[in-house]
């Protein structure tokens, strides 16, 4: 048999068999079956990859917003603190000042008890202590009301050195020099240490974000640049004017004023924690009743006080005048005497009133009370020396102005603390001092959104993997922070932000001198408190009024590694080429979620 | 020859002419079923797929409505915003043979072009004709976001459809001839659907911790140490 009859011969005996015939078909089949599995195996590989750069993305920009929002809150606290230093230095100064004057008065009272000057009452009659009075007719004129009897246990406590056992009155004045040099020192820390914040807080971020969207599974990611371009002095803060922002009335600050005044408004005046006496009314710096109430102690935290005349503080509207102070504050008391200087009947060199000398030509003393004084009880004795030259003209005990007051009829007589006359050494000049920084309300538009991005995943060389890689985007800022929930910025002006979840809103009023003072507190009562919230990546707030795709994600979608070096993924030439947008609405259009 | 030789040689062949015609009734009876079987196969292929396009869609959905939870209170952006999302990611599974379209969720500001991974755009048409098909449903809970997202995903593969409508799912929710606004020739026709119900959860952002502490579970006192 030749090769070519056994080749014939075996082919045509392989094309009659028939067996494998079904094979062939299920070979087919199989193949078609092995492609159905590595279809559904690869679409979820790809949907895993998907959520799982979802996921980095999300985790990274929520991490980030969180350091952000832990660095604006401790920049808060920080502020917060430097309030408290001026405020406690403040508050120092005041103390003593306020019971240095009062002590005053109860040498006043023990001396003239019996006319009944001190303590007052709160009482608009004018009604004060149910002291017993000698003098014909006044006797017993005053209830003793409960309102009274404390009033006069409360001053006649300490019988003298009560006041001195509270504080060390003296003792504190004279302190004031080193209490306040220690106070600018701890003000100067602060402010560094808050501005070294403000300059970490967009490296801090991003090293966080980058950290975390190496452990979700990235290898590049991308940032936008809203906090490099917002934490600078200048963008997202600001300087605080010394006499403009912080401490001024009226000029538009006020914050540090409104700080400590509302501290003064709950009641916590005081270094023994007593706070402010009964009848002492915070905001007017001065007894209860107004004009028809006691008025000899009144604190100067009104900047109309003193002959330092400024614009009224309006805010809140109508109420008292309660602005900050200028720089000092003062304590003083008053002492209002009508005096005739017609020249007719009352015309007399009528000599101090207190000792009965002749210097200085002071008129005329009309009033019943004050004759009973100047006739003396006691004499002229009862009152110390310092009241000589003093009647038409004052100093401020913190900072030496005299006031005039020239030939009226009704010449306002105010009491400098005794002991050592014009206080030159006493004046609290915060000008200079280290400011908080400011921060402005577009800073809360403030936030980051990443990129994330891996390898797409393929099967080999059959199906490979898309050069593109799988990216992700997440964006998240600072929200509001209240009882462990935040919420999302929905709209910004000068006036106010409101925040809203789905469980509701809330609305921060911005303006100067508001109850919840912008930025000032890390108490949620008075300031704003930060969280972190995922927001929409096309959010409408951004650093900037018009974001584009390269505001949103750095200039060229500024691609690096998750070890810090910079590289863009391969395959992709910059995020501007994946998001192409050209202004927000366009963003909006290709991006939502 | 040899007779014998001649007649074991046609036995031979007999034998393989009764092979033949075997072969014959045994392909006839096997290749119907291995047919359906394999079409059966490649439908729950595309079912599988479809599943996790739809899961991926309801999470995506849950988390596009939490994120943008804070736009109104009435939380209709977030559910425009997860109709949106879920519409796009589901786009892959509509055809681009089907030229009907569903209306798409109105709002302004919505996206409703793909531009993501440098591959082209699949348009507005597309996200449409899936918004077609689905219905989203978001709610909320004090921890979660819930997105549910029910797509009719149509069976195109000719006999398992069948076969999948009579024999398999006989849920009347779960398989129906569809009768929206597929297509108009599909519509007419009458394609079978199954209808993916899918939902995806994501925990509230909005809440530092995601659970609180009346509902976090003690692991002590569970005993899952």
């Amino acid at each position: 048999m030749t090769l070519s009859e056994r080749l014939s011969r075996e082919l045509d005996a392989l094309h009659r068999d028939e067996r494998g015939a079904s094979l062939v078909f299920s070979a087919i089949t199989l193949f078609g079956l092995a492609m159905c599995a590595l279809l559904t195996y690869q679409l979820g590989m790809i949907s895993a990859d998907r959520l799982r750069m979802q996921n980095a993305a999300d985790a990274a920009a929520y991490s980030g917003a969180v350091v952000e929002a832990n660095n604006l809150n401790v920049m808060g606290q920080i502020n917060d603190g430097m309030a408290y230093v001026h405020y406690n230095l403040l508050r120092y100064v005041i103390d003593v000042t306020i019971y240095r004057t009062l002590e005053t008065y109860e040498t006043h009272h023990t001396r003239v008890g019996s006319l009944g000057f001190f303590p007052p009452s709160a009482d608009t009659s004018g009604a004060i202590l149910p002291a017993i009075d000698p003098t014909p007719g006044r006797a017993n004129q005053y209830p003793p009301t409960a309102e009274n009897t404390a009033a006069l246990e409360w001053v006649m406590l300490g019988d003298g050195p009560e006041f001195q056992g509270r504080l060390g009155a003296a003792d504190g004045i004279q302190n004031f020099p080193a209490l306040i040099n220690q106070g600018k020192t701890w003000l100067r820390d602060l402010a560094s240490a808050q501005r070294d914040l403000m300059q970490a807080t967009p490296i801090m971020v991003k090293n966080h974000a980058r950290a975390i969207a190496r452990q979700n599974g990235a290898s590049h990611v991308a940032f936008s640049d809203d906090l490099d371009r917002a934490f600078q002095v200048d963008q997202g803060f600001y300087e605080q004017n010394a006499n403009n922002d912080f401490d001024n009335a009226g000029g538009g600050g006020d914050r540090l004023g409104f700080a400590v005044s509302n501290r003064y408004a709950d009641g916590r005046l005081g270094v023994d924690g007593g706070g402010f006496p009964d009848w002492f009314d915070w905001r007017q710096g001065r007894s209860k009743g107004g004009d028809a109430g006691y008025n000899q102690i009144r604190l100067c935290w009104n900047t109309n006080d003193w002959g330092h005349k400024k614009r009224r503080n309006t805010q809140p509207p109508g109420a008292t005048q309660r602005g900050a102070p200028n720089g000092h504050w003062h304590a003083r008391h008053r002492h209002t005497f009508k005096l005739d200087f017609d020249g007719s009947v009352h015309q007399t060199f009528h000599g101090n009133m207190f000792d009965g000398t002749e210097s200085p030509a002071c008129g005329h003393l009309e009033d019943e009370v004050e004759q009973e004084v100047v006739n003396g009880v006691e004499g002229g004795t009862f009152i110390d020396s310092w009241h000589n030259g003093e009647h038409a003209w004052v100093n401020c005990p913190t900072c030496g102005v005299k006031t005039y007051s020239g030939q009226y009829t009704e010449v306002k007589v105010d009491h400098q603390i005794p002991q050592g006359g014009k206080r030159d050494g006493m004046a609290l000049d915060l000008s200079g001092w280290p400011r908080p920084l400011g921060m402005r309300p577009l800073l809360l538009r403030s936030g980051i959104t990443v990129a994330a991005w891996r390898r797409g995943p393929g099967i080999g060389n059959f199906y490979p993997a898309s050069p593109y890689g799988t990216i992700a985007v997440a964006s998240a800022q600072v929200g509001y922070w209240s009882d462990g929930e935040v919420k999302l910025l929905r709209e910004l002006d000068d006036q106010q932000a409101v925040y809203r979840n789905m469980e509701g809103s809330e609305t921060i009023d911005l303006r100067e001198n508001a109850k919840r003072n912008f930025f000032y507190s890390s108490d949620p009562s008075d300031g704003v408190f930060f969280g972190a919230r995922l927001v929409p990546v096309a959010r409408e707030y951004t650093w900037t009024d018009t974001p584009t795709a390269s505001a949103l994600l750095g200039p060229s979608g500024r691609w690096m590694r998750v070890d810090g070096s910079a590289e863009v993924p391969p395959g992709l030439a910059n995020l501007s080429s994946v998001v192409n947008a050209g202004d927000m609405s366009a963003l909006r259009a290709s991006i939502w979620h | 020859m040899h007779l014998i030789q001649r007649f074991v040689q046609r036995l031979k062949e007999l034998d393989r002419d009764r092979e033949s015609g075997a072969a014959m009734v045994e392909f006839v009876i096997v290749f119907p079923i291995q047919l359906t079987l394999t079409l059966l196969i490649m439908q729950f292929a595309l079912l599988a797929h479809a599943h996790i396009v739809v899961q991926q869609a309801a999470f995506m959905g849950a988390r596009a409505a939490a994120v943008s939870d804070g736009m109104v209170d009435d939380g209709a952006v977030p559910l425009l915003a997860a109709q949106r999302v879920a519409a796009r990611t589901c786009m892959v599974l509509t055809s681009s043979a089907d030229t009907g379209a569903g209306a798409p969720p109105s709002g302004g500001g919505l996206p409703t072009t793909l531009g993501w991974a440098g591959g082209p755009s699949l348009g507005a048409a597309r996200t449409s004709q899936a918004y077609g098909h689905m219905n989203v449903n978001v709610a909320h809970s004090q921890h979660l976001v819930r997105c549910k997202i029910e797509f009719d995903y149509p069976l195109i593969i000719p006999v398992a459809n069948s076969i999948l409508a009579r024999k398999v799912f006989t849920g009347e929710q779960l398989l129906f001839k569809h009768a929206g606004n597929y297509n108009d020739a599909t519509a007419a026709r009458g394609v079978y659907c199954y209808r993916i119900q899918r939902i995806g959860y994501i925990p509230t952002p909005w809440l530092e911790q995601g659970l609180t502490d009346e509902t976090s579970v003690s692991l002590s006192a569970s005993g899952n140490r």
